[in-house]
């Protein structure tokens, strides 16, 4: 379900105003994903390639269709060795992170129907295969936004990183972090869009003491999965993610507390700090 | 809750430490705020590992110990020092009172790298004793409050197809539309 494709806005002077933009957003997946592609802009066929994989990886893993992969393996019609070898991989890197996070992410269990569901994981990863289309394409700096989890590339103007803010866990319309990244990835998962979906395989329940866990990484695929690992440990999951080379970790705690993992603290811009210093001393928050 | 969140580097940084692993009986996390008692030593090391990961950031603002009751984070425990300054030493926190019931807790701080934590009191039906194994990354603590700033993306919770319309990122994305 393509919905625009809209071409570029004229740039202000250099230096002022925003950056040209060229966006696109796909309605798949069960939600919706922006393309922000900044100059040089995406020739459209690229663009219509990556959206055609996220397609692809939904009709393979979605487990709202009967005839996915996935459907057809939880309603029993389909052995787990038939899969396909996609399919098989991302099951099995799902069953390494069940291993690697101790069951706080675990594919196979956190249904209480039982189902098979590595959607925590496959939606990062269909993004990533997506944005091969447009890397392949010479296209180097642009975001894919898929329903509130970010791969960058680039920079969003020369010189600028990409600015991503943190939503607000309980205010729909504001953000209550940024991070400034280049290439990479930034994963939120929490409960205040779709309710309690997320559940603690061990023991059925919803996390309790998180608002929402944000994990900044190199890899979307894996920044999701790690996100909602350690939605499901709290603030276990701090740590957890810090033991990952490469990816840090923003919690929101039920106390309205923020705590960052000094990879994630590196790429912060705090609200006191100049947006050129993107590290340093932590400061007294301003509170409104 | 929000009020009482203004506090230097090492003291947000005890708030933040201190939150790990430390449920009460539903296992909500409960706000624990911490301020360095007389037992108090800090030490100044020169490890020249520890300025990256340093509890006492230098140039921490110290403390204004009562000046908003005792359940404000209000000090830091190491500060004074140069740019290897680093805080080793116990502090004992202040009873803090949330819905949960009375907490106290005493963290126990060596070269800038919490080592423990203990509970001194609980709400009843918690557990007292040692309440956390965390001797991981020292974590920067800040309150949660909305913020204003420039921004190219949004990462959040997985809206849906429908709910993006209303979403920050949909009204981003609709402005540049």
């Amino acid at each position: 379900m393509s919905e625009t494709l809209v071409a570029a806005r004229a740039a202000a002077g250099p230096g002022s105003g925003p950056a040209a933009r060229q966006l696109h957003v796909e309605h798949v997946m069960g939600t919706a994903v922006t393309f922000d592609v900044r100059a040089p802009f995406a020739a459209a066929p690229a663009i219509e390639a990556a959206c055609a994989v996220l397609r692809d990886v939904d009709g393979r893993f979605s487990l709202y269709r009967a005839d996915s992969e996935l459907g057809r393996l939880a309603a029993g019609s389909i052995a787990e060795s038939d899969l396909s070898a996609d399919v098989r991989w991302v099951l099995g890197a799902c069953d390494e992170l069940a291993r690697t996070s101790g069951g706080a992410f675990d594919a196979r269990r956190h249904r209480p129907d039982g189902i098979v569901d590595p959607s925590a994981f496959v939606k990062g990863w269909a993004v990533e295969e997506a944005a091969r289309h447009l890397d392949a394409d010479g296209v180097s700096n642009f975001l894919v936004i898929a329903g509130g989890d970010i791969l960058a590339r680039g920079e969003a103007s020369p010189g600028q990183r990409w600015r991503i803010g943190i939503r607000h866990p309980e205010l729909a319309g504001e953000i209550a972090a940024v991070l400034a990244i280049g290439r990479g990835a930034v994963a939120t998962s929490g409960s205040y869009e779709r309710g309690d979906h997320i559940r603690e395989p061990r023991t059925g329940a919803a996390p309790g003491t998180l608002l929402s866990f944000t994990v900044v990484g190199p890899d979307l695929a894996w920044a999701d999965a790690y996100a909602t690992a350690g939605f499901v440990m709290g603030l276990d999951g701090l740590s957890w993610v810090d033991s990952h080379p490469g990816y840090g970790a923003i919690a929101i705690t039920t106390a309205r507390e923020v705590l960052w993992t000094p990879r994630a603290d590196a790429l912060a811009v705090h609200p006191s700090t100049p947006a050129a210093a993107l590290s340093g001393t932590s400061q007294p928050v301003a509170l409104s | 809750m929000r009020e009482r969140i203004a506090a230097s580097a090492a003291a947000l940084t005890l708030a933040a430490v201190l939150l790990v692993n430390f449920r009460g009986p539903d296992k909500q996390a409960l706000g624990i705020s911490v301020k360095p008692t007389s037992t108090t030593t800090p030490t100044s090391t020169s490890d020249p590992e520890s300025t990256s990961s340093s509890t006492a950031s230098p140039g921490s603002t110290g403390s204004t110990p009562g000046s908003t009751g005792g359940s404000t984070p209000t000090a830091s425990p190491a500060t004074n020092g140069g740019s290897t300054s680093t805080a080793s030493g116990t502090y004992s926190g202040p009873v803090a009172s949330n819905q949960y019931g009375d907490v106290q807790v005493q963290v126990t701080i060596q070269n800038g790298k919490i080592i423990d934590v203990q509970a001194l009191s609980l709400p009843s039906g918690g557990h007292s004793g040692r309440i956390s194994n965390y001797v991981g990354p020292i974590l920067r603590s800040q309150a949660l409050a909305a913020q204003s700033a420039s921004i190219d993306g949004v990462s959040g919770a997985t809206y849906t197809s429908e709910g993006y319309a209303q979403s920050l990122q949909g009204a981003l994305d609709a402005a540049g539309l």
